[in-house]
């Protein structure tokens, strides 16, 4: 009797488990590479997870997990997807025209992520392994409704937490869509993208030229010199960066683990960072821009900002700052240290800070700053 | 006391009359008569309620249309308002930081910017027309007006505290 009581049960989880989740393999396709093969992704809405290719082959794979969804409702959401691949001429072209926008994205993450201003904000120091696990967290699945409740009652506790019991409670139906591109390492790959989620494992060694307009880019590392990344209207976080050229316009919410040997530019962008490495040149306009921690050997970072809001912690190393430029308010400990003068407009080095030769010397930081404020905590 | 059942019935005279040679065609016919008159009847009663459940389907669907277009209209009036009053802020905060913005080349920069967000509203717009009831579209063309009124904001706010600074240092060290 009780081996049949636990038959049943085994059967009734087994047809639970099936009835729950059902994955769909919707596009399958592989491309054969050599070092001359190049590849361009035109992406439109969805989200796309980037890795490295064990092999010299390109593949593409796109299935969807349904929960919990009524099967005569399956057809149309697989419908949507509409991946095309080719190669012509050792060049891979693939165009995904599904038909999910991603509209909603960018309406959330303004919501979410309004512009700093100065009246408002506090700021603290964060290491570099906190900075790595905001990314982290933000990089895990969650309902976007959840984040919207938890910011719009942010001051209202108990009725936050009353609706998102109310909406955990729900049985709720989910499409989960996978799209993988796992490409070669020689492969020179060019993303061009619109209101897209685009995750970059960490093992991606290819060179990739990418353009993200709307949206939000999650990558683990942007290892490569010939890097040129530029996204606009989105959310951007990456753990780390190494080379390359990054251009980040109207980023509500920047965040960089470590960053080294690379070319910012930035406007109109919130950006912070947990640890800046070597050599890194920086310019900008109308930013917020955040420098939690120096490396010890940071050796030279140069910064060339316009009416922006430029805030670093002290260094517990020794270092000299050089700032030049006009029209700016340095505030030391909340107090204001100096404000250079406007009449001639002309730049000048107005504010100094001088080794003290005492320690390890880690580098010197060289600010071009024109309309701005340097807050030093 | 055991009979045969027929010989009990032979005793009615009912039972011992010939029935005419053409009973058959009269019952056939009586039959057919009745038929065709409860047949009129209900055909006549079919017609009625297949025309009334037509009629009231045909209203039913006709009021939900209207309310659903109805409901459309509403719905894109709503977002002219909501446009028409951001459009109205905006160009006010636009001459409020013209007023105290001296640098062509930051009012340049903030033109680029603005001209650039209407384009992306422009686009997002066309997405609106062909699908009027997506409110994704909607909460993401009022993010597009907020983000126009909130960067003209923050800049007039840079400004105006970078000359108060100013100015109280230049008062306290002359």
């Amino acid at each position: 009797m009780k081996t049949l009581q636990f038959k049943l049960w085994l059967l009734i989880f087994f047809t639970s488990i099936a009835l729950i989740a059902q994955t769909e393999n919707i596009y399958s396709k592989s491309f054969k590479t050599n070092a001359a093969t190049t590849a361009l992704l035109k992406l439109s809405g969805g989200s796309v997870e980037i890795q490295s290719s064990l092999d010299d082959k390109l593949y593409v794979e796109y299935n969807v997990d349904f929960e919990n969804y009524p099967n005569r409702k399956k057809k149309a959401v697989i419908e949507k997807v509409q991946v095309e691949a080719k190669m012509t001429d050792n060049h891979i072209t693939l165009v995904d025209k599904s038909k999910f926008y991603n509209y909603r994205l960018n309406s959330i993450f303004g919501i979410l992520y309004r512009k700093d201003t100065l009246k408002e904000k506090t700021y603290i120091q964060k290491s570099k392994a906190l900075i790595l696990s905001e990314i982290k967290d933000a990089s895990l699945t969650k309902s976007f409704y959840i984040e919207y409740l938890k910011h719009k009652y942010r001051n209202d506790i108990k009725k936050r937490d009353e609706l998102i019991n109310k909406y955990n409670r729900k049985k709720k139906r989910r499409v989960i869509k996978n799209f993988i591109i796992k490409v070669p390492k020689h492969l020179d790959l060019t993303i061009d993208a619109k209101y897209t989620i685009i995750s970059i494992k960490s093992d991606l060694k290819s060179k990739l030229s990418l353009r993200l307009d709307g949206g939000k880019l999650m990558s683990q590392s942007l290892n490569n010199q010939g890097n040129v990344i530029k996204v606009k209207d989105a959310v951007f976080m990456a753990e780390s960066i190494d080379g390359g050229e990054l251009s980040l316009n109207n980023v509500k919410k920047g965040l960089i683990g470590r960053i080294n040997n690379v070319k910012l530019s930035t406007e109109f962008s919130n950006l912070e960072i947990g640890d800046l490495q070597k050599n890194n040149r920086f310019t900008g306009f109308s930013n917020s821009l955040v420098i939690h921690n120096f490396s010890d050997n940071f050796n030279e970072f140069n910064l060339l900002s316009e009416y922006s809001k430029i805030h670093y912690f002290k260094l517990n190393t020794d270092y000299v700052l050089n700032a030049y430029g006009f029209n700016t308010v340095v505030n030391v400990d909340n107090n204001i240290e100096k404000i250079t003068p406007t009449k001639n407009g002309e730049k000048t080095e107005f504010f100094k800070i001088k080794s003290s030769g005492k320690g390890l010397f880690s580098g010197t930081i060289n600010f071009d700053i024109t309309h701005g404020f340097i807050f030093i905590h | 006391m055991k009979q045969d059942i027929r010989d009990l019935f032979r005793k009615y005279e009912v039972f011992n009359n010939k029935l005419p040679d053409t009973h058959k065609q009269e019952f056939y016919d009586k039959l057919k008569g009745f038929n065709s008159k409860t047949n009129k009847q209900l055909n006549y009663k079919n017609i009625y309620r297949l025309a009334a459940t037509l009629l009231l389907f045909f209203a039913v669907g006709y009021f939900m249309l209207q309310g659903n277009l109805k409901n459309q209209s509403e719905l894109v009036e709503q977002i002219e308002t909501i446009e028409q009053e951001y459009l109205l802020n905006i160009n006010k905060e636009w001459h409020n930081f013209l007023t105290i913005a001296k640098d062509e080349k930051l009012v340049k920069r903030y033109k680029k910017r603005l001209e650039d967000l209407n384009k992306d509203y422009q686009e997002i717009s066309e997405q609106f027309k062909v699908d009027t009831n997506n409110i994704l579209i909607v909460e993401t063309l009022i993010e597009n007006l907020n983000t126009r009124l909130q960067l003209l904001k923050d800049i007039q706010e840079h400004i105006t505290l970078l000359n108060q600074e100013n100015e109280y240092y230049e008062n306290t060290t002359i």
